[in-house]
């Protein structure tokens, strides 16, 4: 092997290809009234090529001055080129590039792997490489460059160049169960970068479990004054996201007990002159609140009565475990002073099979004005002996 | 000028003398409608209150601003030295003008892009007025012409980005609203005018100027209380008052060319203002600044699709590209047609727009398109 402190014939130079910016312009302030401003405009205008000094941003764009920060869910390209230095002809130049972080090292498809190109004096060979970045930390790009010289003599040589990745997002979710089964998410999306981001599109991926409804506000038609805040996120700041998660019909509720996948956050976004990234959130779950063995619901409840007028409110019994329940109902008019039972209490309601629902009507009467909550209703599985206790199932408003 | 019991060093320079020469920027000092126009100021308390007394006399009248230039050493020739040290001296490249120390001679290197040699000369023709280098906080005499000298020299130092340098030498200016920058003070010099001896571009600068500190917003609070005076003297105009409030004669067309004057000025503190909010990175704000500019009344045709394009540009650096093609939109909706160069901007916006989807190969292709149509006005060399 050639020894590597040789001079080498060849050499590599990396360029990082992001999208170019628009060069910014020098800007000094211009009285109308003043004659001389038009010419200190033209004499800069003539040292820049800018067309005036009032607008911060040229219609000029420059290729990447400096690497910018890089982050996770963007796209890495850049431009490998090697160029023949010397006078000599090198022949069966290959190039391989790798990317390496902590946990693994990735080969970049490159099609000058092959080591059958030929490069005479001062000629370049170059090529595009894309990698989708899926890790964050440090991140080193390693070339390795193999050649022989007009003599025959295998020459090689490496080239490194680090970069670390950071975090652009942060998600927090928040999870709130309504009260006929539906799950709403709220995602709360913070932007943990240094420049500011559009969000192009959240969506939810719900799991099979779950239909979702996206409950965001369509983007606001186009107004040269808005009212509303910017239309992208700076960094620091965070944005809202509301989906609701209904369970499918076809599955029973004891599907959606303990712990359930709810889906996929999707996150596509774009930052300065179209710079495009994408995550995925792992599948986030959800604890389902425990009902135990028997579950009320109440189907039907007036929100307002009046005052003496009797009442009824239907309620769902539903079976949630796996043997039948015999069901008797007392009703306990102790507890909710404002109103009274005018149902029977003791009453046997019959056999509930497993995941089987049973309506029962129930009457009240109300004697106090005001916000009343219905309470008291207590039934027996007459098999186990065992009694199931439901308070505060709903509230009326008497008036 | 007395010459016992003086309280500043007037030998340097003879002030009736000075008060005769006109500079390239007209006599200021005059009382033609346009020089009223143009140096109307509404005076600040402070200042208001020491002409309600009489002035004492020029001798013992105290000095309030006491400016002085911060740097002696010249700026140097950055590129010259460049063009030296790489194509050696039998190539010297750059060759440097030499002008006569005038006010003329500035105006020459001005023109020619020789910006630099500029402010060097500033600081010599400034040290004729007793304000050179190491005269800051030492009492010194103001005309129009000085201050005129001052402008350009702020103007030249922002379009260097010579920040720090510009900042502490428009400290020593406070807020501009010192006694001895209005006319009223040097009644002998300049009889019976009323009005502000500051240039307008100074007012702005040095409102613009304070967005390169540590306190960003202190820009906002200047270039708000600029919008307030400009308001309260087209409210005097709109009510058939002078700009400063006091009652005289004034045609209506006067008093029409002098509402356009302020309006326009009125719009160019704007868009200092969206500048100044660009740089501390609040666009939505900017672009607010901005449209307020467009919809105005006075807002030429030119003026609003240049902005409507700026604001699309902004918007597609920030990464939206919906809103930026809305900008887009408008502003083909105000191009002069008959101007050959507009077509280019037009293909121009279109290009940018694939740019930022990636579609680099039809972003060159439409950018051939525009340079076809017109020569030079957006340039682009990317390797794709």
């Amino acid at each position: 092997m050639a020894d590597s402190s040789r001079d080498q014939l060849l050499t590599l130079k990396v360029m990082r290809l992001t999208r170019p910016a628009f060069a910014h312009n020098l800007t000094v302030p211009i009285d109308p009234a003043d004659a001389f401003g038009a010419e200190l405009q033209t004499a800069m205008a003539s040292a820049t090529g800018q067309t005036s000094a009032g607008d911060p941003l040229g219609s000029y764009v420059v290729l990447p001055q400096s690497f910018e920060n890089i982050y996770l869910g963007e796209t890495f390209t850049f431009y490998m080129c090697v160029h023949n230095d010397s006078n000599q002809i090198a022949t069966e130049v290959a190039i391989k590039a790798d990317l390496q972080t902590s946990s693994q090292r990735v080969a970049l498809p490159c099609k000058m792997q092959e080591p059958v190109a030929e490069l005479s004096p001062d000629q370049a060979l170059g090529e595009v490489i894309s990698h989708e970045i899926k890790e964050i930390g440090q991140h080193i790009l390693v070339c390795a460059v193999t050649y022989n010289t007009a003599a025959g003599e295998k020459m090689y040589f490496r080239k490194f160049f680090k970069f670390p990745v950071a975090k652009p997002l942060d998600v927090r979710t928040k999870f709130y169960n309504a009260e006929n089964d539906d799950v709403y998410l709220e995602a709360q999306i913070q932007n943990t970068s240094t420049i500011p981001m559009v969000l192009e599109r959240i969506s939810l991926e719900p799991s099979e479990l779950y239909d979702c409804n996206e409950l965001n506000p369509p983007r606001a038609p186009f107004s040269e004054t808005p009212i509303e805040g910017p239309s992208y996120l700076s960094p620091q700041d965070t944005r809202q996201f509301l989906y609701c998660l209904s369970p499918k019909k076809e599955y029973t509720l004891k599907s959606y007990r303990g712990v359930t996948s709810i889906g996929k956050l999707d996150m596509i976004w774009r930052t300065s002159m179209g710079e495009r990234g994408r995550l995925q959130t792992s599948q986030l779950q959800r604890m389902a609140p425990g009902y135990g063995d028997l579950r009320l619901t109440v189907e039907e409840v007036p929100a307002t009565v009046r005052m003496h007028e009797m009442f009824k409110i239907v309620c769902r019994l539903h079976n949630c475990c796996d043997r039948a329940l015999d069901l008797q109902i007392v009703l306990d008019g102790s507890l909710q002073p404002g109103l009274i039972w005018s149902s029977t209490s003791g009453r046997h309601l019959g056999q509930v099979p497993p995941n089987g629902d049973f309506d029962v009507t129930l009457n009240l009467v109300p004697v106090a004005f005001g916000l009343q909550v219905i309470s008291g209703i207590r039934l027996t599985d007459t098999f186990l002996k065992r009694t199931y206790e439901h308070d505060e199932v709903a509230q009326v408003f008497v008036s | 000028m007395d010459g016992a019991g003086m309280s500043r060093d007037d030998s340097v320079v003879n002030l009736d003398d000075m008060a005769q020469t006109t500079t390239s920027r007209g006599s200021k000092g005059g009382h033609s409608p346009f020089d009223r126009r143009t140096t109307a100021w509404i005076p600040s308390s402070r200042a208001a209150q020491v002409f309600a007394q009489p002035l004492p006399a020029a001798d013992k009248r105290l000095s309030y601003t006491m400016p002085g230039i911060m740097q002696e050493a010249p700026l140097g020739d950055p590129v010259g030295d460049l063009a030296k040290k790489h194509l050696g001296d039998v190539h010297a490249a750059v060759v440097r003008p030499s002008v006569e120390r005038s006010t003329d001679g500035l105006r020459r290197l001005i023109a020619s892009g020789n910006l630099r040699s500029a402010v060097d000369l500033t600081g010599v023709l400034l040290a004729a007025y007793n304000q050179g280098f190491g005269k800051a906080h030492s009492p010194s005499k103001h005309t129009v012409e000085s201050l005129e000298l001052w402008c350009v020299r702020f103007q030249l130092l922002m379009a260097l980005k010579m920040n720090t340098l510009l900042h502490s030498e428009l400290e020593t200016f406070g807020d501009l609203e010192a006694p001895d920058m209005f006319f009223q003070y040097y009644p002998e010099i300049y009889p019976m005018k009323r009005g502000s001896m500051v240039p307008f571009s100074m007012r702005v600068i040095h409102a613009e100027a304070a967005k390169f500190t540590p306190n960003p917003s202190d820009a906002l609070t200047r270039l708000n209380k600029l919008i307030a005076n400009i308001n309260a003297i087209m409210s005097n105009l709109s009510h058939g008052r002078w700009e400063d409030g006091s009652v005289g004669e004034l045609s209506d067309d006067d008093r029409l060319e002098s509402e356009a004057l302020w309006k326009s000025r009125l719009n160019a503190v704007r868009q200092s203002m969206a500048r100044t909010f660009f740089t501390i990175k609040e666009y939505h704000l900017a672009s607010a600044s901005l449209a307020q500019v467009c919809h105005s009344e006075n807002c030429s045709l030119e003026e609003k699709s240049r902005i409507y394009s700026s604001l699309g540009r902004i918007n597609l650096e920030l990464g939206d590209q919906q809103q930026a093609a809305e900008w887009f939109q408008k502003c083909s909706e105000f191009v002069d047609p008959t101007n050959p160069a507009a077509k280019g901007i037009v293909i121009g916006h279109k290009a940018y727009q694939k740019m930022f989807y990636g579609n680099y190969a039809e972003a060159y292709e439409l950018m051939l398109e525009a340079a076809a149509a017109n020569d030079a006005n957006v340039d682009v060399s990317h390797l794709s």
